[in-house]
């Protein structure tokens, strides 16, 4: 099963250090359209959501690469990029639901989060603990755990009131 | 150059020119960045004496070397120009990121000069920069401004500096807004923007930023997180930002109540507490890598201001419209917040203005027949229509437009009510209550009346000040904070009194200016908790990392030391004089009639003394406030001296 990078956008303040330490850590510099997770700001219902590869349990992106450039790295199980096969045709972006590959404006191939080979800097970087690296049953128990809490206070309020 | 984007664009709103020069690493070695070379550069690109609403005068954006980084809070920029409103150093900072989009782009400093011939503005793609036709933009508030150039730009990653209608109409405290909840808000940089028919600068960058060493940087950058989650201020700033002092503020008496006639509020704390925040949010804010996050989004959930949504509740406008103009609840005080950020107007100036206003009304001194309308305390209503005809210079607001000084002069005779240093609305803290290097620090302010640019970084808020004692004030922290406090040794002897009881107010004022200037030349955050965290040596390790510079802690002090000097050199050349450093006449003729301080007005003559000791302190002439000749040989100020000392 993949791991991959769970956001909690409750946490999230919007400081931006998880993109920053992104391109830091890929491209050597602090560049916010290189970056491989952007949190965003959604005023409507005042959170930030930080947005970054899924890594899909069957990726689109790998399915529609004419060139076989996409693949889940054996060690980390991150679905990544062959730079020198890949020909920055941005078939993955048009089929990806959450606009995760971006073509690297310098370089020409595609760029998306590879988990920086088994540690990932934003989620080292996150003062807010708003980000995680986990396989996605464990995402699901704790999560079920935290609405379980949610559930409790609520029972609790409930019984309050009616006695 | 590393760090830096290495480029300065000048903007000729008049010839259309636009160019794109380098930063020379001679000058950033000596100024450092944002409000340092802002400052060199409005020195060198104005002559002396000019009107600041003339094309003469020139508006400077800057941000600092270690902005746009991971650095932990470097988000700040920099705005000067020559105020309108105090005719000297016109600047002010702003977090949020517009500083770091300016270095995306490739540019450390924008600085505009000249006059558009027809509503304008300015267009920055990286390397692309236009002069845009802005008239379906002039007269429309800031936030309808931003809305429309987001979906012109099809766009909400686009960073916008913007007047509203305060800066077009040439309000003398008129903000430039960076977004839509944050400004550039004080001595009026938003009517110098709007005098060069300037609406708003729309920057996108795609550049990066590289630094000296990686590994180096990185560690610091890590370590400088720690120190500040570390810090004793972090759990409740980061909980209640700014608004975690409002208490105790509130337990001082030291509340602007009115116009400062009183200092104290019976239900303060159950109206307009921190607590009250959490009824208003759940969602904290931080400018680019800041693990604090002191701002809020607020919402108000019912009564008339329903719907309103708002990056807010800090204790500035809880303080100003809250105390100052005495709005009682938190909603009222989000709805007059809203429409000073919507006009583009400076909320400390405006409600100082208001204020006064108000203050006249209350005495009798103005009558209604001459405002229009009757102008109680606390009206919300009243307020926001006060602010729109201010911005618009509709009938008294044409008046209030000049300032809560020159207003004041203009319906009365006197400037009895207006509570401004060197034309400058004062803020908040009243220096009666508590007399600290905070308050004694409005009066050596660059700016003018204002305490944000000395933040005494051992200020202890849990003591109140000491009685008569003038010179010093209460240290009060445990052994193992003085050992920990980033200064040499032999500095901190000196300042702090071995038994570590109290501080040299005058010797903490010189080091803590020198240490602000650093901070907003760098673009770190002045508040705590990151203010404890950061001093010269971890400073100087972060430069080191990121620019590649052999600099160390004392090195860095005196470039901080420089940077003030030069400001200081920039208001002489402009005419300050010694005699304009007066607190407003109610600190020295009324005593506070409540409250915990009750009975304290400040005392002229020790006063004095302590201007003559903090000049002599600085290396100034003891009486006149001049640099001495010595001074400025140690920090290489020789040119802009002589053009001052000898026109």
């Amino acid at each position: 099963m993949n791991k991959f990078i769970l956001v909690d956008p409750g946490k999230c303040i919007g400081c931006r250090s998880c993109a920053l330490a992104c391109s830091f850590e890929h491209d050597d510099e602090f560049n916010l359209s290189l970056t491989r997770i952007s949190p965003l700001w959604m005023t409507e219902i005042g959170r930030f959501i930080p947005m970054t590869c899924q890594q899909c349990e069957e990726p689109l992106c790998l399915d529609v690469c004419p060139r076989k450039a996409i693949s889940a790295d054996k060690k980390t199980s991150a679905i990544v990029v062959d730079e020198d096969l890949c020909i920055g045709c941005r078939a993955c972006f048009l089929v990806c639901p959450f606009g995760v590959p971006v073509i690297h404006r310098n370089k020409g191939y595609m760029i998306k989060c590879d988990l920086c080979g088994g540690s990932p800097q934003c989620v080292e970087e996150c003062s807010q603990q708003a980000l995680s690296t986990v396989e996605s049953d464990d995402a699901a128990l704790r999560k079920r755990r935290e609405a379980a809490q949610k559930l409790q206070a609520l029972t609790e309020k409930i019984s309050e009131k009616a006695s | 150059m590393l760090g830096y984007a290495g480029s300065i664009l000048i903007v000729d709103l008049s010839s259309g020119k636009i160019e794109k020069v380098p930063l020379t690493e001679d000058m950033a070695r000596k100024y450092l960045g944002s409000l340092g070379i802002n400052a060199k550069l409005l020195f060198d690109h104005t002559r002396a004496g000019i009107d600041p609403l003339s094309a003469e005068n020139v508006l400077i954006f800057g941000a600092g070397p270690l902005v746009g980084t991971l650095i932990p809070t470097a988000s700040k920029s920099d705005v000067s120009a020559k105020s309108p409103l105090t005719g000297l150093l016109g600047t002010t900072s702003s977090g949020y990121h517009f500083g770091s989009e300016m270095k995306y782009a490739g540019y450390d400093h924008i600085l505009i000069k000249g006059k558009a011939n027809k509503p304008v503005y300015l267009a920055i793609q990286d390397d692309v920069v236009e002069i845009r036709d802005a008239s379906r933009l002039w007269g429309k508030d800031t936030w309808q401004t931003i809305d429309l150039l987001q979906e012109e730009w099809k766009s909400e990653e686009i960073q916008v500096a913007v007047i509203g209608q305060s800066g077009e109409n040439l309000i003398r405290f008129s903000a430039i807004q960076n977004g839509k909840y944050d400004a550039w808000a004080r001595t009026g940089m938003g009517a110098v923007m709007g005098s060069k028919l300037l609406k708003a600068i729309v920057i996108r960058g795609k550049g990066g930023i590289r630094v000296a060493d990686k590994k180096a940087f990185k560690q610091v950058s890590r370590e400088m997180r720690q120190m500040i989650i570390d810090s004793p201020f972090f759990e409740a700033v980061s909980k209640y930002g700014s608004m975690a002092a409002a208490g105790v503020y509130g337990k001082f008496g030291a509340l602007p109540v009115k116009n400062y006639q009183t200092g104290v509020i019976e239900d303060w704390f159950q109206t307009r507490g921190f607590k009250v925040l959490e009824q208003y949010s759940d969602q904290k804010m931080a400018c680019p890598a800041c693990p604090v996050g002191c701002a809020h989004w607020a919402v108000v959930k019912e009564g008339a201001y329903a719907g309103l949504k708002i990056k807010g509740i800090e204790i500035t406008p809880v303080f100003e419209i809250g105390a100052k103009l005495f709005v009682h609840d938190m909603d009222g005080i989000l709805q007059c917040a809203a429409i000073f950020h919507r006009t583009g107007t400076d909320i400390v100036s405006g409600c100082g203005t208001i204020a006064m206003l108000m203050e006249l009304y209350q005495r009798g001194l103005i009558s209604e027949d001459t405002i229009g309308f009757p102008v109680p305390w606390g009206d919300v209503e009243t307020i926001c229509k006060l602010i729109r005809m201010i911005s618009k210079r509709e009938g008294i607001g044409d008046i209030l437009a000049e300032g809560a000084k020159k207003a004041n002069l203009a319906l009365t005779g006197n400037d009895d009510y207006a509570m401004t240093i060197k034309g400058l609305e004062i803020l908040s803290f009243d220096p009666r209550s508590r007399w600290s290097v905070w308050t004694f620090g409005i009066l050596t302010n660059t700016r003018g009346g204002d305490n944000l640019r000395t933040r005494n970084p051992v200020e202890n808020l849990r003591f109140p000040s000491l009685p008569d004692d003038y010179r010093t004030e209460p240290f009060g922290f445990p052994e193992e904070f003085y050992n920990k406090i980033d200064m040499p040794e032999n500095v901190k002897r000196k300042i702090i009194n071995p038994d570590r009881k109290t501080t040299d107010i005058i010797l903490m004022e010189k080091w803590s200016e020198d240490l602000i200037a650093i901070f907003n030349a760098i673009g770190i955050c002045t508040r705590p908790p990151s203010l404890q965290a950061q001093g010269p040596t971890s400073i100087a390790r972060m430069l080191r990392a990121c620019l590649g510079w052999n600099i160390d802690a004392e090195e860095v002090m005196l470039m901080g030391e420089r940077i003030w000097n030069l400001q200081r050199l920039y208001n002489l050349r402009e005419g300050e004089k010694r005699e304009d450093s007066l607190f407003p006449k109610r600190f020295y003729r009324e005593k506070l009639p409540d409250g915990p301080a009750k009975g304290m007005a400040i005392d002229p003559d020790q006063v004095n003394q302590m201007l003559d000791d903090y000049y002599e302190a600085r290396g100034w002439d003891r009486k006149t406030g001049v640099p001495k000749e010595a001074k400025i040989a140690e920090l290489g100020l020789g040119d802009e001296w002589f053009s001052v000392v000898l026109p």
